[in-house]
């Protein structure tokens, strides 16, 4: 209640810095499924961060209608889809087209897949180990270090499409394995 | 792959590209569609993107769920309790004790019956023959081994492996070539035959220009250096479609038996009048296998011979099967027969080598060895059928009075010595390097108790496997009442601890001297199956 709010902006009896805090630390605490969320509608990593960035300065000055203790992801993605939209109608060209109806579809996937962000990222880091280290290493080198396919096939002396192959059938064996694990565990 | 998950391998395809944002119009297009089309592709989206999103950081140090941890701890407590209870209070816990998962390759086959600790084969073809076969990659492939997917090259010699939907593939050295899943490889240069019954039926081959199917039943094919491609299909019929169109019908091609094309690096495809090449069938494999096979074991046979006479052998049982006494091991030198109680004679290294077959809780062999030793090398190859035990007797003196060695395997992949000592019980243990991947197959066992050095280190397959310090005063070794396979346990140890072998042995030896690394790794070149 507005009665409750002091005139620099403290309710129920807290800082603005302590609130600071408390904003803070659920972003961290949430930022991976935002961010996934925003990626699966998004599919770039870089219009993903700036996204992401939008949607975390709206997420603060709209921080007094999050209820502690409800899910704060959830609250963030809400939000994210309406930045996502409107960033997709901004778009001259999008790297995949989604009607109306559809865009709910994924956005709605998305979310559900969310909820399973720890568990499968933990199911992720075994699948990894699981690995060869030949496996392991073209994933560490195409996505986290960005390396270019054609640099890592230069380097192993294959073509580009056989990389590109290996890496479109780990992705595929990846998420096998999460899924597997994942039902395996009563998880999913 | 059945027709239900078509659309996913498409849509994987696309949904990898959208990644790489290499999607054309097309594909986007395509990929739309499928999303309208299949109510589970817009979740199967989801997940690939997350796990894109997932990858971009650097997981190494993601933590598994604590419920993993706590089971695999859980595990081993409950290990360790089961162990006290089993064995005398005397003995002393080395502090190096500790369980380290096996590692395994790549991804997951799961029945969903199988707890997630356990070990899981990744592969996704057995190598089950091997002539004369030289890798490029310095890792080792023995007949018997399972393949996970990845890039191989083989230098030299042929190889034939079995894809575990049913598709035989005989590939003969030079060749560059890759495992995808169970049903489908990439050639990128060598010559293979392959047998494609009908539960593989649809087994594909890429190449660097098209997409070969299969739909029964054989079919050669050979990539030259330069890129043009030759199919000669012996029985049955084959599809050739572009690489990367999906399967157009546009680019189909079909080839029936007797039929042979040539494939020009430009896609051309001609018709040639019959095959230009000869291939190696898995008959031709199968021959090549036996003679190498007889090859060996004469080989073996003739070192064999000689070592009878070897003095810095205290004993050596070589498991020649003697018809006139089924019941007893002969031993050559000095020691005694062995008399054999309960186990089989079965199959052994090769097809013409006898062996023991160790199963049932009473198999064992029971002999006697004289004599004090300041060191010893044990050495044996063993066919672990199983580890389900927490321990596997290979040469266990009845009893454990002062300075008899207990040889042993533990199941958690440990090869043991454990001595008795003066002061209690010393257990040298080895790192855990054996696990499913060994069993079925022949391996090679050693330990080296070097007294003057005062080191304990075991080999498997000729290769180091741990080693440690003997930190005691000097004692001799002795034997005396010994049993291969078991432990006749004294009287007052009760109840009658289950720890007989799971498996088969076909040679044993003692040394009365430490064996180099190098004189180990040569025992076993000798011996390989």
């Amino acid at each position: 209640m507005d009665t409750e709010k002091s005139r620099n902006g403290e309710s129920n009896g807290e800082s603005n810095d302590e609130r600071g805090e408390r904003y803070s630390r659920l972003l961290i605490a949430n930022r991976r499924r935002i961010y996934g969320f925003i990626f699966t509608l998004v599919h770039d990593h870089a219009a993903t961060e700036d996204v992401l960035q939008d949607v975390s300065a709206t997420l603060w000055t709209k921080f007094d209608k999050f209820e502690p203790g409800t899910d704060f992801a959830a609250w963030a993605m809400s939000i994210a889809r309406f930045k996502v939209l409107n960033w997709r109608r901004k778009q001259a060209k999008l790297p995949l087209n989604l009607d109306d109806v559809q865009f709910e579809q994924l956005a709605d996937a998305a979310v559900s897949v969310s909820f399973e962000s720890e568990t499968r990222r933990s199911a992720l880091a075994t699948c990894l180990a699981k690995l060869s280290d030949e496996n392991r290493m073209l994933i560490r080198e195409r996505y986290t270090r960005n390396r270019s396919v054609a640099s890592i096939a230069a380097e192993a002396d294959r073509s580009r499409v056989a990389i590109y192959k290996r890496m479109s059938h780990l992705q595929t064996s990846l998420l096998h394995c999460i899924n597997e694990r994942l039902r395996v565990e009563g998880l999913s | 792959m059945s027709g239900s998950n078509e659309w996913q391998k498409r849509f994987d395809e696309l949904a990898f590209a959208l990644s790489e944002d290499h999607l054309t119009d097309e594909m986007s297009d395509e990929l739309a569609l499928i999303l309208a089309k299949h109510p589970d592709a817009p979740r199967r989206l989801a997940e690939q993107q997350q796990l894109r999103a997932f990858l971009r950081e650097d997981i190494s140090d993601a933590a598994v769920l604590p419920m993993g941890r706590k089971r695999e701890r859980f595990r081993i407590r409950f290990a360790v309790a089961a162990i006290a209870l089993l064995v005398c209070a005397a003995f002393v816990w080395r502090p190096a004790f500790s369980v380290r998962p096996a590692p395994m390759e790549s991804i997951v086959q799961n029945d969903g019956t199988i707890s997630s600790d356990e070990p899981l084969d990744a592969g996704v073809a057995v190598l089950t023959q091997s002539i004369q076969a030289e890798w490029q990659s310095t890792r080792r492939y023995d007949v018997g081994t399972s393949l996970s997917p990845g890039s191989f090259e083989l230098n030299a010699g042929v190889v034939q492996l079995e894809f575990y939907r049913g598709a035989v593939v005989v590939v003969e050295g030079p060749a560059r070539f890759e495992l995808v899943n169970t049903e489908r490889m990439i050639c990128e240069s060598g010559k293979l035959r392959a047998r494609v019954p009908p539960p593989a039926d649809g087994f594909t081959i890429e190449t660097a220009r098209f997409e070969l199917v299969d739909r029964g039943t054989e079919f050669g094919l050979n990539m030259a250096a330069d890129g043009t491609g030759h199919v000669d299909v012996f029985e049955g019929r084959v599809e050739l479609f572009d690489v990367d169109s999906n399967r157009a019908p546009e680019s189909r091609r079909q080839v029936d038996a007797a039929g042979s094309v040539t494939v020009a690096r430009n896609g051309t495809t001609t018709v040639v009048a019959e095959p230009t090449m000869h291939y190696v069938s898995t008959d031709e494999v199968r021959a090549l296998a036996a003679n190498q096979s007889a090859t060996r074991f004469e080989a073996w046979q003739t070192a064999s011979t000689a070592l009878a006479n070897d003095p810095k052998i205290v004993t050596r049982f070589d498991f020649t099967r003697d018809p006139s006494s089924d019941r007893t091991l002969r031993v050559a030198g000095q020691q005694q027969d062995g008399a054999i109680v309960g186990a089989n004679w079965v199959e052994g290294r090769w097809p013409q080598k006898h062996a023991l077959d160790f199963k049932r809780p009473s198999d064992r062999v029971r002999c006697q060895i004289d004599g004090d030793f300041e060191s010893i090398t044990l050495s044996a190859w063993v066919r672990i059928d199983g580890l389900d035990r927490p321990f596997s007797a290979l040469l266990l003196t009845n009893g454990y009075d002062e300075g008899e060695p207990h040889w042993q395997l533990r199941g958690d992949g440990r090869l043991l010595l454990g001595i008795k000592s003066p002061s209690g019980h010393i257990a040298y243990d080895s790192n855990s390097v054996l696990d499913t991947r060994h069993i079925g197959q022949w391996t090679h066992l050693a330990t080296v108790y070097d007294g003057s050095n005062a080191t304990v280190t075991h080999f498997v397959n000729g290769r180091p496997a741990g080693s440690q310090p003997i930190v005691t005063h000097p004692f001799p070794l002795r034997f005396g009442d010994v049993e291969i396979g078991n432990w006749g346990a004294p009287v007052n140890y009760s109840p009658q601890k289950i720890r007989n072998l799971n498996g088969r042995i076909d040679e044993l030896t003692l040394h009365r001297v430490p064996l180099s690394a190098d004189e180990v790794l040569a025992v076993f070149e000798l011996g390989r199956p």
